[in-house]
C-alpha cells in the first residue's frame, strides 16, 4: 500500500518547496507540519506508512533540552529496502505527536519503483570497491541493500564503507552490474584537528592543526586562540616578509606526525602556556582579547650559532633560534623559556615594563616566574629533563646539566641574589646586558622562590616561611595580578615589591598570611 | 520467521503424538475426576515477573590519537506478566501444556563516555549519567508436558518443556558529548536510543496449583521460570550485548475445563 499524504493539502502544514541535494540525488519533498491543525492529519498519514512498511523506526532519540521529549526517526523503505536518505522524525511529548519533520523521496515525482531483486551478492559489490581502491584498502561495517533515488534515476545499490590508510570512503555499488554508483569521502573531520608531534627529545605531543590544500599547517584552529608557526626554514628574505602571513610559509606536514621538534616544541609550548594563562589567571590570550600567537622556528641555521629566543614587540612574533647543534638544542626545547618568551607578550599588553634597567629586570622577571610556573602546572616535578623545577633554560642544552638561571640560588651561577649585591653601574649599564636585565631579574626570581618554598637569604640571613608547593598558585596569582594590573612601563623593584603586595591584599584580604609571606620574600631579598 | 517455523513444528509433532497416544483405550476403572472427563482446560493467568536482567558492553573508538569508550549497563525491572494458554491432557497424569505468556518491564541504562582530551596526552575526560524507563518486552510461547496430581478438589501440575522468546528491548546507541576550550570537562548531549529484537529458544519449568470450585471453573496459582540467553549487537566495536531472558513469573488465573 502507498500512502499518497492525504494531508499533503490540509491547513497547517508546511510543505518546503526546496531540494535535499539536487546536484547528486533526486528531488526530495520536505516534511514540516508543526501546528496544532496539521500534525494530526499527517501523523495519521505516517502511522498508515508505518503500518505498510513505506516507513520504519530507525531510533528514538532523548531531548536532551525538554525532559521526556523524543525524536523518533523514522526511515522510508521501498519493499522492505531502505531508502537511502528518506527519513521523518515524529517529535514527540508523553505520546502525543508534537510535529514532524523530514524529507522523502518519491512522493512529488513517479513513485519509486525499482525492483529490490539484486542480482549481484554482497561479496562482489564489495570486491568491485576494492578494485577502485588503494591497495591496502579494506570494507568495513555493515554491507546493506539500499534504494539509492540518484538524480539520474532510482537504483539498487549496495551502501558501504572502505578503510584505506587514513581515508573512509562511502560507496554505493549499483546491486546488478556492480557499477560504482556513489562515493565520497566519510571521514567527518572538522577543519581544526590534532596531529602526532615529536618533540626534540622524542616525547610525544598533541599538535593542533588544520587540514587544508592536501596537507596541514601549523594552525591552531582548536583553541579560540590562534596559534601559527612559521617555518621560516633559514631564509632571512622570507622571515622578513612574513607580515604578508603567506600560508606558504607556515610549517607543513604531509601526514601528519610532525617529526620536527622545533616546530612540535614551538607550537605545542606556545599552546601550553596559553592554556595556563586561560586556566590560572582567566587570560584569553597575550592581549586578553584572542590575539593570535606566531611562532618563527629555523631562523637561522646551526651553523650560524643563533643561541638565543626572543619575543618581537613590533609583529607580535616568538622567534627561535636552533642553538648550534653543539651546546644549544632548539630554543623552543624548553617549556619554561617558551612561556618566557610568551609572557613578555603579555608584559607589553600590559604593564609594558621598558627593557632596560630595574624595569627591564623586572620584565624579565615576571618571565621567568611564568616559565617555571607553567613547568608545575604541565610538567611533574623533579631533576632531568622536562621536569618541573627552579631553574630555566635547562632542557634547551643539549647535554643536561648547565642551566640559564636559578631560583633557589642564584649565586651559585653568579647572579645576584641579593638587591645589596645587583650589578650596577659600572659594570650594568645600558650598553651591557641593557642595565643587567638578565642579571637583576634573579633578586626578584629568588624572592618569588622563598616565598613559595621557604628558606634563609644568602646575604641577609633572613628566613621566609613559605606557603609550599601546594599553594604555589597563590603566591603565582599575587605576582600575575601585581605586575599586570599594577605596574606601569617605568616601574623599579620597590613598585614590584607594593604592587604584589596590593595584589595580596586584594586576593586574599589584608593581613594574610599570604601578604605577610610576600613582605618576608622581598625583606629577604633587600627590596623595600 | 525459519526459527518460528522450526518452533511451530514442534508443536505439530507435539500434537501428533499426543493424538496417537488419545487413541489407547482408557485403562483406568477409578470413577474419573473433572479433568480426566475433560480433556481440555483453558488457562488464563496474570502476575507478575521478576527483572533481574542485568548486562552491559564497552566499545570503543579513538579520537585525539588515543582511546575513548562507551560504557553501557542496563538493569531491568520486574513488569506485570499475562498468559493464555491450554492443557490437553492424554492421559489421567500426562498432558500437553501451551500457553502464551506477555511481559514488559523497564530498563534502566547507566552509559558513561571516555573522551580523550584534544590537547594533552593521558588526560581524557568522562561523563556518565542515567535513563530510566527504556522499554522491555518479552512474549513467549512455552510448551511442555504436563504431569498432573489429582485430589477431589485440587490438582497440581508441574510441567516443563521447550520455549521461544520474541523479545525487543529498547537500547541506549548513541550518546553525543560536547567540550569547550580549554576542554577539561566533558558534557553530555542528547542521547538516542533504538530498539533492538531478538527471537531465541529457551526452556520453561513450573508448577500451578488450582482450586475447583466446580468441575468446569477452577482458580490457580502458578510458578514459572523460564530461560534463554539474548544476543544483541547494539554497539560498533564491541561485543554483542549478552543477557538471559525469563525468569520468575508468579501469576493467579482462571482455569475453565471443558
Amino acid at each position: 500500500m502507498t500512502v499518497r499524504f492525504v494531508a499533503l493539502f490540509t491547513g497547517g502544514l508546511a510543505f518546503l518547496p526546496f531540494f535535499s541535494d539536487a546536484q547528486t540525488f533526486q528531488s526530495a519533498r520536505t516534511v514540516w507540519a508543526s501546528d496544532g491543525a496539521g500534525v494530526p492529519a499527517l501523523a495519521r498519514d505516517v502511522d498508515l506508512m508505518l503500518r505498510s512498511g513505506e516507513l520504519e523506526l530507525a531510533s528514538i532519540q532523548r531531548d536532551g533540552v525538554f525532559q521526556g521529549r523524543t525524536h523518533e526517526r523514522l526511515d522510508q523503505y521501498h519493499r522492505g529496502v531502505r531508502v537511502f536518505g528518506g527519513q521523518l522524525v515524529w517529535h514527540k511529548e508523553a505520546g502525543r505527536v508534537l510535529s514532524i519533520t523530514g524529507k522523502l523521496f518519491g512522493i512529488d515525482n513517479d513513485e519509486i519503483s525499482v525492483s529490490t531483486d539484486a542480482a549481484l551478492d554482497a561479496d562482489a559489490a564489495v570486491a568491485h570497491a576494492l578494485a577502485a581502491s588503494e591497495a591496502n584498502a579494506f570494507a568495513v561495517g555493515l554491507v546493506e541493500l539500499v534504494v539509492l533515488p540518484m538524480k539520474l534515476g532510482v537504483e539498487l545499490a549496495y551502501y558501504f564503507h572502505v578503510r584505506g590508510d587514513r581515508t573512509l570512503d562511502a560507496f554505493f555499488v549499483d546491486a546488478s552490474r556492480g557499477r560504482i554508483l556513489l562515493r565520497y569521502n566519510d571521514h567527518r573531520s572538522q577543519t581544526g584537528m590534532v596531529g602526532l608531534g615529536v618533540g626534540t627529545w622524542n616525547d610525544q605531543k598533541k599538535m593542533t592543526v588544520q587540514q587544508a590544500a592536501g596537507t596541514h599547517r601549523a594552525v591552531d584552529t582548536v583553541r579560540p586562540f590562534g596559534i601559527r608557526t612559521y617555518d621560516v626554514n633559514f631564509d632571512a628574505r622570507t622571515w622578513n616578509r612574513y607580515a604578508a602571513d603567506t600560508p606558504a610559509f607556515l610549517a607543513t606536514d604531509a601526514d601528519n606526525e610532525w617529526m620536527d621538534g622545533a616546530v612540535v616544541d614551538a607550537h605545542v609550548y606556545a599552546g601550553y602556556t596559553y592554556d595556563y594563562y586561560f586556566k590560572q589567571h582567566g587570560r584569553r590570550g597575550v592581549d586578553d582579547a584572542g590575539l593570535a600567537n606566531i611562532n618563527f622556528v629555523h631562523i637561522a641555521r646551526q651553523s650560524a650559532g643563533f643561541n638565543n629566543a626572543f619575543y618581537d614587540p613590533v609583529d607580535n612574533s616568538l622567534n627561535y633560534g636552533d642553538g648550534d647543534g653543539i651546546t644549544f638544542n632548539f630554543f623552543s626545547s624548553s617549556l619554561d623559556v617558551v612561556a618566557h618568551e610568551l609572557t613578555h607578550a603579555v608584559t607589553q599588553f600590559t604593564s609594558d615594563l621598558i627593557y632596560l634597567n630595574e624595569s627591564g629586570a623586572l620584565s624579565e622577571a615576571i618571565s621567568d616566574i611564568m616559565g617555571v610556573s607553567v613547568e608545575f602546572f604541565f610538567e611533574p616535578a623533579g631533576s632531568g629533563r622536562q621536569r618541573a623545577d627552579w631553574v630555566l633554560g635547562e632542557d634547551i642544552f643539549i647535554n643536561f646539566g648547565p642551566i640559564f638561571r636559578s631560583f633557589r640560588d642564584p649565586n651559585a651561577i653568579g647572579d645576584p641574589d641579593h638587591y645589596d649585591v645587583r650589578c650596577a653601574p659600572p659594570v650594568c649599564t645600558e650598553d651591557f646586558d641593557n642595565g643587567g636585565v638578565h642579571i637583576n631579574s634573579s633578586i626578584v626570581n629568588h624572592a618569588f622562590y622563598l616565598m613559595v618554598e621557604g628558606g634563609t637569604n644568602r646575604v641577609s640571613g633572613m628566613r621566609v616561611d613559605g606557603v609550599g608547593r601546594a599553594q604555589m598558585d597563590r603566591i603565582e596569582s599575587i605576582f600575575y595580578r601585581g605586575f599586570t594590573a599594577f605596574l606601569v612601563p617605568s616601574s623599579n623593584f620597590s613598585d614590584a615589591r607594593e604592587a604584589t603586595l596590593r595584589a595580596a591584599r586584594e586576593l586574599y584580604s589584608a593581613d594574610s598570611a599570604l601578604e605577610q609571606t610576600v613582605r618576608q620574600g622581598w625583606d629577604a631579598v633587600g627590596i623595600h | 520467521m525459519r526459527r518460528i517455523a522450526s518452533f511451530l513444528g514442534l508443536i505439530v509433532l507435539a500434537m501428533g503424538v499426543a493424538s496417537e497416544a488419545q487413541q489407547e483405550p482408557e485403562t483406568n476403572t477409578v470413577t474419573p475426576s473433572a479433568k480426566t472427563a475433560r480433556r481440555f482446560q483453558v488457562l488464563v493467568n496474570g502476575g507478575l515477573g521478576s527483572g533481574g536482567r542485568s548486562f552491559g558492553g564497552v566499545s570503543t573508538f579513538t579520537e585525539f590519537l588515543e582511546q575513548g569508550s562507551s560504557r553501557r549497563d542496563y538493569d531491568g525491572s520486574g513488569g506485570f506478566v499475562f498468559e493464555f494458554g491450554g492443557i490437553y491432557s492424554i492421559t489421567r497424569e500426562i498432558g500437553i501444556i501451551g500457553s502464551f505468556e506477555l511481559f514488559s518491564g523497564d530498563n534502566n541504562a547507566f552509559f558513561e563516555e571516555i573522551v580523550p582530551h584534544p590537547l594533552l596526552f593521558n588526560q581524557s575526560r568522562s561523563a556518565s549519567s542515567e535513563l530510566a524507563g527504556l522499554s522491555y518486552s518479552e512474549n513467549a510461547l512455552h510448551l511442555g508436558v504436563v504431569y498432573s496430581i489429582e485430589q477431589p478438589a485440587i490438582t497440581v501440575d508441574l510441567f516443563g518443556g521447550p520455549s521461544i522468546f520474541f523479545t525487543e528491548t529498547e537500547l541506549v546507541t548513541n550518546v553525543s558529548t560536547s567540550s569547550s576550550y580549554p576542554f577539561d570537562e566533558l558534557a553530555l548531549g542528547s542521547t538516542r536510543t533504538s530498539k533492538f529484537s531478538e527471537s531465541p529458544f529457551g526452556f520453561n519449568v513450573g508448577a500451578a496449583l488450582t482450586y475447583r470450585f466446580t468441575p468446569v471453573v477452577g482458580v490457580s496459582v502458578q510458578g514459572r521460570f523460564s530461560r534463554a540467553s539474548v544476543s544483541l549487537e547494539a554497539q560498533e566495536d564491541s561485543d554483542p550485548l549478552e543477557f538471559d531472558t525469563g525468569g520468575l513469573r508468579v501469576s493467579f488465573g482462571l482455569r475453565l475445563s471443558f
